[in-house]
């Protein structure tokens, strides 16, 4: 299958030298989630951060190459690529609560993102708007979208940021650590959703967790990162079965499965 | 007579609008509970259930607006002395927001003793020493500031602050529940540790059930204010059968991919 995006010997560094990725290569194919794994600190959120080139351009360098749909990212002027984030790419970000500007209402956020990539009227906007916060289940849209962030939970926000994500129909989907602030309740609840934008408009999920359940419940291929560098890349049930590389299988272990001894 | 005692606790909060009289929310209602010295109570609930306010009610933090909380037979809150305090501590979940971030280690850790305690200064560097070893760091850590450590480290020098003052109970309010799975397994294996050296009670507030049942002897579920579920032993947990229990096991994500519910 033609992949979506193709990251290529991508290597994040910074100013002076201190190596924060290293050649990192892997592809997104249409409506497959990749699972990136690893511990806090080994290099999983400025790879997204890389991804979407929203790095300061100050502090660090990056290198290689981001293709998406046979354009390479890091040739696109600032300009272009905004048009690209938000529209081509959606960003789903670990911490809802800061996610969102704590001074404009929901619905003034999610109608602005509509109408920054879709020419289209205020009205039409707003019910877009209202048809994506019903498709993740969030019925009050009235209430919803005069709602400023602080008034609405950690689990609701996640799905509204859902909601945005999915009415640009993206072809490819970044989510850094999508659940980690919830409680497993809303866990469940926005994975699913995630499923099903993934399910409705065949879109590429890039998913980062460091918890393997999430990985295990979600994911095609995986991931295994360690101090900025891909240690293993597998199928999802052969890496939970076959870890080849000892990290992984001390990952594994944490996680309650005794590598290489489980053939059920 | 039981180290902690809940006798028909109930909490509201209300909206303090000027001139505006609005609905009182009952957050907490009719919840008692017992826990003797040495054993650990795991606490379960969703988001906004009334755990963590019954969590400020057991530190002294929020009088609760009917009922008793007696601590070694004492109504902590028509105790003519605060001397509770020296003996019930906590640890957050959120590492960084629960020290000041211009302190070094080591004060944030000498604080509780020299408000205590009053040890001379050689006393106070011995102790120190000894309670770093005590949470598996080394003692020239304590010259280190916040910042320079990573999230798991410095829940240890939280909990080496908890641990100082010799308390009987810690509430661990969600104190794993941002780690990654590699400090979450050593987090729980210290407190596992250190609750049976010092003898130490803890009331463990989580959502996350398999860090419950890492640690807890006794489990109780907490919804919308009320107690809906106690489980005197790790085995009558895991046998039960009745709904709370059953939504909460829903809610838990496969370990293995073969488990999987969301993506089929």
């Amino acid at each position: 299958m033609k992949p979506v995006l193709s990251v290529e010997h991508l290597t994040i560094e910074t100013t002076n030298g201190q190596p924060l990725v290293r050649d990192l290569s892997f592809s997104l194919a249409a409506g497959q989630i990749v699972g990136l794994v690893g511990e806090s600190g080994c290099g999983k959120t400025v790879t997204s951060l890389a991804l979407l080139r929203l790095l300061d351009e100050k502090v660090i360098r990056q290198s290689g190459r981001i293709v998406l749909d046979a354009t390479d990212l890091m040739t696109l002027s600032d300009r272009t690529l905004r048009r690209v984030r938000g529209g081509k790419i959606a960003f789903i970000m670990q911490n809802p609560m800061s996610a969102f500007t704590p001074v404009y209402t929901i619905g003034h956020q999610l109608m602005e993102t509509i109408r920054t990539h879709d020419r289209c009227s205020k009205r039409e906007a707003k019910e877009r708007a209202i048809e994506a916060l019903l498709e993740v289940n969030l019925e009050q849209t009235d209430r919803i979208l005069k709602a400023y962030p602080f008034e609405l939970s950690g689990g609701m926000l996640q799905r509204v940021m859902i909601a945005l994500a999915a009415c640009l129909r993206p072809h490819v989907l970044i989510a850094d650590e999508p659940t980690t602030a919830l409680d497993v309740y809303n866990q469940k609840l926005v994975l699913y959703y995630l499923e099903k934008v993934r399910a409705t408009y065949d879109t590429a999920i890039l998913l980062i967790s460091h918890d393997l359940s999430v990985i295990a419940e979600m994911a095609d291929h995986v991931l295994v990162m360690r101090d900025g560098e891909i240690v293993e890349q597998a199928d999802v049930f052969d890496l939970f079965d076959q870890p080849s590389h000892p990290y992984t299988r001390q990952l594994l272990t944490q996680h309650g499965i005794q590598a290489g001894g489980m053939k059920a | 007579m039981s180290l902690l005692q809940l006798e028909h606790v109930s909490h509201r909060y209300g909206n303090q609008r000027f001139l505006a009289r609005q609905a009182e929310q009952t957050v907490l209602q009719d919840v008692s509970l017992t826990l003797e010295a040495g054993t650990c109570l795991g606490l379960l609930g969703r988001s906004g259930a009334g755990k963590s306010t019954l969590g400020r009610i057991l530190l002294g933090l929020e009088r609760p607006k009917a009922g008793r909380v007696l601590f070694n037979g004492q109504d902590i809150y028509d105790a003519a002395s605060k001397d509770f305090r020296k003996d019930i501590q906590v640890v957050f979940q959120d590492s960084f927001a629960a020290v000041n971030p211009k302190l070094t280690a080591g004060q944030i850790i000498a604080e509780p003793l020299t408000n205590f305690l009053g040890l001379s200064p050689d006393a106070l560097d011995e102790r120190l020493g000894g309670l770093m070893t005590q949470v598996g760091l080394s003692k020239t850590d304590l010259t280190k500031y916040p910042n320079q450590f990573s999230g798991g480290q410095l829940q240890r020098i939280c909990i080496a602050r908890a641990i100082a003052t010799n308390p009987k109970l810690i509430i661990l309010d969600e104190a794993v529940s941002s780690l990654d799975m590699v400090n979450k397994a050593l987090i729980l294996d210290l407190l596992r540790n250190l609750k049976e050296t010092l003898g130490l009670a803890y009331v463990f507030i989580t959502h996350d059930v398999q860090a419950a049942q890492a640690l807890s002897d006794r489990f109780m579920i907490l919804d919308q204010g009320q107690l809906v579920g106690d489980y005197p032993t790790l085995r009558s947990f895991s046998e039960a059968t009745d709904e709370h229990v059953q939504a909460i096991r829903q809610a838990v994500l496969a370990i293995h991919p073969r488990d999987r519910t969301i993506r089929k």
